[in-house]
């Protein structure tokens, strides 16, 4: 008996509890689904402007086929607001749906809060457990609000273009690489080394932008966002930039691996010379007191777009292999040498100190006096369909 | 019976149980990349103190720790330490379950009420627990490989973002255990409860007891190493819930990106395991105590009681730290170190006294 | 003739005593045959349950030649019994109407004093057919039929073998059906059989219709969705049971087996996989496997998913989902709840009725509810999509009764799912393991050689290793564990 009315009443207890509310739930249909986050601060006012950019889920073609006429795909909401916490309730003036941030691609911040420092940002986000840090971040040259207003071609949302332009730049340019989410620039942050994040710019304006007229339109040139150089970043602030080249030499530094091409000085003239970055390491040695850090670099060469030499001998391949490490170690050291006339460490020389010398006193003065030696070890691995290069008089080299 | 594999594997869980969520941060706050050196000078300890244990469940086979006091010091006091084990059973577990509430409150569920989370975990407990030993041995044996698979393969996969460098500067301070002792009662001293299920295991127990405190102890360690090479000391000292973060930020592939929900809920399974091994500590202390002949009322009283003291046991988070900082190493040290110790002297002293007598 | 009258008296006696207790059948028929010596021997039997041949040609000529008088009494046999004429009237009078209603003639032969009890048992059925709910491609296409003497032969058929060992009991005070408990002698566990035998003698019931009446009073425990013991109609399959030192329970009237001891893994096996080739048959249980999952898990999991932990699912099939659900008007837990019930019910339907309406069910369910529904904006597509997986992934399982397990599984996983999401799913799935590992079979972990741990036997738990890899002599370990005992 006993047992027949304790499971009776461990069943209304259940099935009351199963029919009351349900906390955490909430219904696909009730969310706004945020793509991308816009962060700015206003140095004089100290107003921060919060933009985000809701998916529009009934617009553009989904799977089933049927094209959701002429919505646009997303949506960008904007609060000003006094302190970050107040977003969220800000946002509520506006949007009709529970903010939900699991699936944002990006996060961009304006070049004015990142040049005051992004770490109040950063700790509020990190303090929301639904907010995910391996996301890139992204410094706005220009106006953020313009930035956050502008459609990408292709992509269904700007942060989906964003984000997957800038894994093709790591890999077939090298200007970018893997370190460029925000969980990297609290790390790099918190051990005092420096950062470079992507630049986004808007490309010159036509037409009738408050309409999809835009979209309509061939040119993908105008009307839309470019990534443009990086923003160099130390200590939750940006201190300066770097232009695509430098950015190429400071990702090569960085140890990301990827594709670039280069044009070496070789016999009298150039070649173009496909490379692949196959990592960096670094090692630390003493000279009379004075640390010597070795960057050892290899690469892989590849004559796949060199229409201006085509190697045939053993020697050859030696010799070019040759012209292009020194080449790219000339480079390197007058990168390098540019930089640390700045000041900065992009190197990661200081980091390095850290680890491998500890007890040093000084490291900061150890790391500006330290001497950098590179070591490229360039090899060749693969060239074209071309066996030897044609040879008629048309060419312009 | 259990056997020993199954014992194994309950050891094992119930130590990594609610450690891999709690205590990761403070320790790699306390040492920095060093801090995987931690569990193994605590694992030592603990593998000491389970010798201990392990001497003392030896003096009188098929008896628990319970009935042992009760045999040594009488029924008096043997019932008074009795309800005291009781007691730390049902407060250690509060203590897991509000560790798992406000997991579950932080990260994936904030909204349901912890109550809601304790109350499920009790009932399931309770009714593996009413199933008796077997069943939680078996259950843990079923559960083992659906955690442990699903844990490094994450860990695995998140190795994509895996830095040597933020294990550097190396052993700069390989002592930093012993400025944070607390280590070595939670979770090593706190195994204590395992020794509830002695007389149910087959003979050999030992050798399981101890290796499990051991493995354990090198998987928190090899945790603690994967945490700190993934998210670098920096962030990982910072952070409340570092597996969490780890396995949010992993993904597999591109398509499946962000699946800490299924991860973290496989995970707190853990934490059910060590629920349970209270549990049936708790309820196998009432029935070697008063011998009852009914079990789902006791079980559910039990289960009404730890619910109430896992709303209880602490205020909020910093509370919480200061507890396990401050006292836990003195409470759990009464608990499982002395009273074994005393019981293990008053034994020696009654069988020397009679074995004297008889040669007298 | 110098017998005495009121012998005579006894044997009319008899068959009017007969004819009263079974309230003048019409299908009773009591002749009277001369035999060479001029007695008279009377013939009682019910023309509807014995084998009419048999009567005519071998009991009614042998009486004639007077044949019976000489063949001494073979005791204990079943088909020629004799009880003298002069026993006390209760025992004979209620063993002749118990013989009468077995199918029995009844010979009561007043010369002689004798009355003879012949088996001429034929009942109306139907012939060896291919069993309905386990068809296999490769492999025997006989089934067990209603007959139980039928079902013996079709065992004994495939089991040349002295070892065979059958026990007759019979069960339900009013149906009186006939149970026959087999094993192989040597090879079952003594444990084994002992308990199946008190189990079944244990039982207090009015009637046995079907093996799952035996089924109800003999399981390990009644609160459980899951068998603990196997039902098959397959001969073959019940043989290699047989084989595996494990107990058949035949039930006459029902061409279901029942086989124990039953472990959770035994569930995914049918006996195709031992018709196919290894590495084939490994595939196809680990299909199953991920089908039990999927039919249990996967609405629930969807549920848990989409109003819970959307981050689970990927940006553009986030999207999608949501764009499916503008509009919608109900919460996705009702959705799934609903169709998923319709399901059900389709598919009860379908069961039950006649074959010839059959096509204009699937018309109604394939497209009135699932594709109007859909466009009608009730529904959206995923929910049915899921709901047809579950579905189909229902019945990839090989044992019925485990499938409709299964049914009732999903459902409390979708409640727990709309209420708590994953940890709702976790909970269940927690709860399952522990009801899973305490369960027995006769004794027999359920979750053997899971829980407790065999690694030998995994060879024919999730793969089926080829047969020249196995020992033939080594019994499954569920068997092993009742041998120790």
């Amino acid at each position: 008996m006993f047992r027949r009315k304790a499971a009776a009443a461990v069943a209304l207890a259940l099935s009351a509890a199963l029919l009351s509310s349900c906390w955490d739930k909430t219904e696909l249909n009730e969310l706004a689904l945020v793509s991308m986050i816009g962060l700015d601060r206003d140095p004089e006012s100290g107003i921060y402007t919060i933009r985000l950019q809701v998916i529009n889920p009934t617009s553009g073609s989904t799977a089933r086929g049927t094209p959701g006429g002429e919505q646009s795909p997303v949506y960008t909401y904007e609060a000003n607001v006094r302190t970050l916490a107040e977003a969220d309730l800000k946002f509520y003036h506006l949007i009709p749906r529970k903010l939900f941030l699991h699936h944002a691609k990006a996060v961009l911040i304006s070049g004015r809060a990142a040049r005051q420092g992004m770490r109040d940002f950063i700790n509020f986000s990190e303090l929301q457990p639904s907010a995910r840090t391996s996301v890139p971040l992204f410094v706005v040259d220009g106006s953020i609000g313009e930035v956050m207003r502008t459609y990408t071609p292709l992509e269904r949302t700007p942060a989906e273009s964003l984000s997957s332009r800038i894994e093709l730049l790591a890999d077939y340019a090298l200007q970018s690489g893997r370190d460029v989410e925000v969980r990297d620039v609290i790390e790099r942050s918190e051990r005092d080394e420096w950062i470079v994040l992507p630049m986004v710019a808007v490309t010159p304006k036509t037409g009738n932008l408050d309409s999809r007229d835009v979209d309509a339109s061939i040119d993908a040139n105008r009307n839309q966002l470019r990534l443009n150089g990086g923003a160099v970043i130390r200590n939750y602030r940006m201190v300066g930039r770097l232009d695509d080249n430098e950015l190429v030499l400071y990702h090569l530094l960085n140890g990301d691996k990827g594709t670039f091409v280069r044009r070496v000085p070789f016999r009298n003239g150039h070649v173009t010379a496909v490379l692949l970055s196959r990592g960096t390491k670094r090692r630390l040695d003493w000279e009379n007191g004075r640390p010597v850090v070795r960057i050892r670099l290899s690469l892989e060469l590849s004559t796949l777009a060199m229409n201006e030499y085509h190697p045939r001998t053993l020697e050859d391949i030696r010799a070019l292999e040759k012209a292009v490490s020194e080449s790219i170690t000339d480079e390197l050291d007058a990168f390098l040498d540019k930089t640390r006339a700045k000041g900065w460490d992009l190197a990661g020389i200081r980091s390095l100190l850290g680890r491998k010398a500890p007890k040093l006193p000084n490291p900061d003065r150890a790391a500006a006096d330290a001497k950098i030696r590179f070591e490229i070890k360039t090899l060749f691995t693969g060239m074209g369909n071309l066996s030897r290069l044609y040879e008629g008089s048309g060419g312009t080299s | 019976m259990i056997s020993r594999g199954q014992f194994y594997f309950l050891t094992v869980n119930f130590t990594l149980g609610t450690t891999l969520f709690v205590t990761i941060n403070n320790m790699i706050e306390e040492a920095g990349p060093d801090a995987w050196m931690m569990p193994l000078w605590a694992g030592l300890g603990g593998m000491l103190a389970a010798l201990l244990w392990i001497a003392l469940l030896r003096c009188a086979p098929g008896r628990s720790p319970v009935e042992i006091a009760r045999d040594a010091w009488g029924p008096i006091a043997g019932l008074i330490v009795g309800i005291l084990y009781l007691l730390v059973f049902c407060t250690i577990a509060a203590w897991v379950l509000r560790n798992l509430s406000d997991f579950m409150n932080v990260t994936i569920m904030p909204k349901t009420p912890p109550t809601i989370f304790h109350i499920m975990f009790l009932l399931v407990g309770a009714y593996a627990v009413a199933q008796g030993s077997e069943t939680v041995g078996r259950m843990n044996a079923v559960i083992t490989p659906f955690l442990f698979f699903p844990f490094w393969l994450s860990l695995a996969l998140a190795a994509e973002e895996w830095k040597w460098e933020r294990l550097e500067p190396a052993f700069r301070d390989p002592w930093a255990f012993f400025q944070y002792p607390s280590l070595l009662a939670f979770p090593f001293l706190e195994a204590f409860a395992l020794t509830m299920f002695w007389p149910k295991v087959r003979p050999g127990a030992a050798g399981a007891l101890v290796s499990g405190i051991a493995s354990a102890a090198v998987s928190l360690s090899l945790v603690l190493f994967m945490v700190t090479g993934l998210l670098g000391p920096e962030r990982a000292a910072r952070i409340n819930f570092p597996i969490y973060t780890i396995v949010q930020e992993v993904s597999i592939g591109r398509v499946l990106v962000i699946i800490h929900s299924v991860l973290t809920v496989t995970l707190i399974t853990l934490i059910f395991v060590k629920l349970l091994v209270l549990l049936y500590a708790a309820f196998e202390t009432i029935d070697r105590l008063f011998r009852p002949t009914v079990r789902w009322p006791h079980l559910l009283a039990l289960a009404i009681l730890i619910s109430a003291g896992a709303r209880t046991v602490y205020e909020n988070p910093v509370q919480n730290r200061l507890l396990i900082d401050r006292y836990l190493l003195i409470y759990d040290g009464f608990y499982s170190v002395l009273i074994p110790a005393l019981l293990l002297v008053t034994i020696w002293i009654r069988r020397s006294l009679a074995g004297r007598a008889r040669k007298g | 003739m110098g017998r005495p009258s009121h012998n005579r008296s006894i044997g009319a006696a008899l068959a009017e005593h007969i004819q009263t207790a079974l309230g003048s059948p019409p299908d009773l028929i009591c002749r009277s045959v001369t035999t060479e010596e001029n007695r008279s021997v009377l013939i009682i039997y019910l023309n509807s349950l014995v084998d009419r041949k048999t009567v005519d040609e071998f009991i009614v000529k042998s009486v004639r030649q007077n044949a019976f008088a000489e063949s001494p009494a073979v005791s204990g046999s079943r088909y020629l019994r004799e009880l003298p004429l002069a026993s006390p009237g209760e025992t004979l009078r209620e063993e002749a109407v118990r013989a009468a209603v077995s199918g029995q003639c009844v010979l009561v032969d007043e010369g002689r004093e004798r009355v003879c009890f012949i088996d001429t048992y034929e009942a109306p059925g139907r012939g060896v057919e291919e069993p309905n709910a386990e068809p296999t491609i490769r492999g025997s296409y006989e089934g067990f039929t209603e007959n139980i003497r039928v079902n013996i032969g079709l065992i004994r058929k495939r089991l040349l073998n002295p070892a065979l060992r059958l026990e007759e009991m019979r069960i339900g005070s009013r149906t009186g059906t006939c149970v026959v408990i087999a094993w192989l002698e040597g090879l079952a566990p003594e444990a084994l059989v002992r308990e199946a035998k008190r189990r079944l003698a244990a039982i207090r019931t009015d009637s046995v219709l079907e093996s799952s009446y035996l089924e109800e009073y003999i399981q390990d425990r009644i609160l459980s969705p899951f068998p603990t013991i196997l039902n098959t109609e397959r001969p073959d399959k019940t043989v290699a049971h047989l084989l595996e030192g494990k107990v058949a329970i035949l039930t006459d009237g029902t061409p279901y087996v029942l086989i124990a001891p039953l472990t959770f893994f035994d569930l995914f096996s049918s006996s195709e996989d031992y018709f196919q080739r290894a590495d084939i048959a490994t595939f196809i249980r680990w299909l199953r496997l991920i089908s039990f999952f999927v039919a249990v898990f996967a609405p629930s999991l969807f549920v848990a998913a989409t109003t819970f932990h959307q981050e689970l699912i990927p940006t553009e099939l986030l999207i999608s989902l949501s764009a499916q659900r503008e509009g919608v008007p109900l919460p996705a837990f009702f959705e799934v709840m609903l169709m998923e019930i319709v399901f059900e019910i389709i598919r009860e339907a379908g069961l039950r009725m006649p074959r010839a309406v059959g096509q204009a069910l699937s018309i109604v369910g394939a497209i009135v509810l699932g594709q109007a529904a859909v466009e009608a904006g009730l529904i959206s597509a995923a929910v049915v999509i899921v709901v047809a997986v579950t579905g189909i992934t229902n019945f990839v399982v090989p044992v019925y009764s485990f499938g409709m397990s299964q049914r009732l599984l999903r459902f409390t996983f979708i409640l727990l799912a709309g209420f708590l999401g994953l940890f709702g799913i976790l909970c269940g799935a927690l709860l399952l393991v522990a009801h899973l590992v305490s369960l027995k079979s006769f004794g027999v972990p359920y979750m053997t050689p899971m829980a407790p741990l065999t690694k030998s036997d995994w060879r024919d738990t999730l793969v089926r290793a080829p047969r020249p890899w196995r020992d033939p002599n080594r019994l499954p370990a569920s068997v092993r564990l009742l041998k120790r005992k």
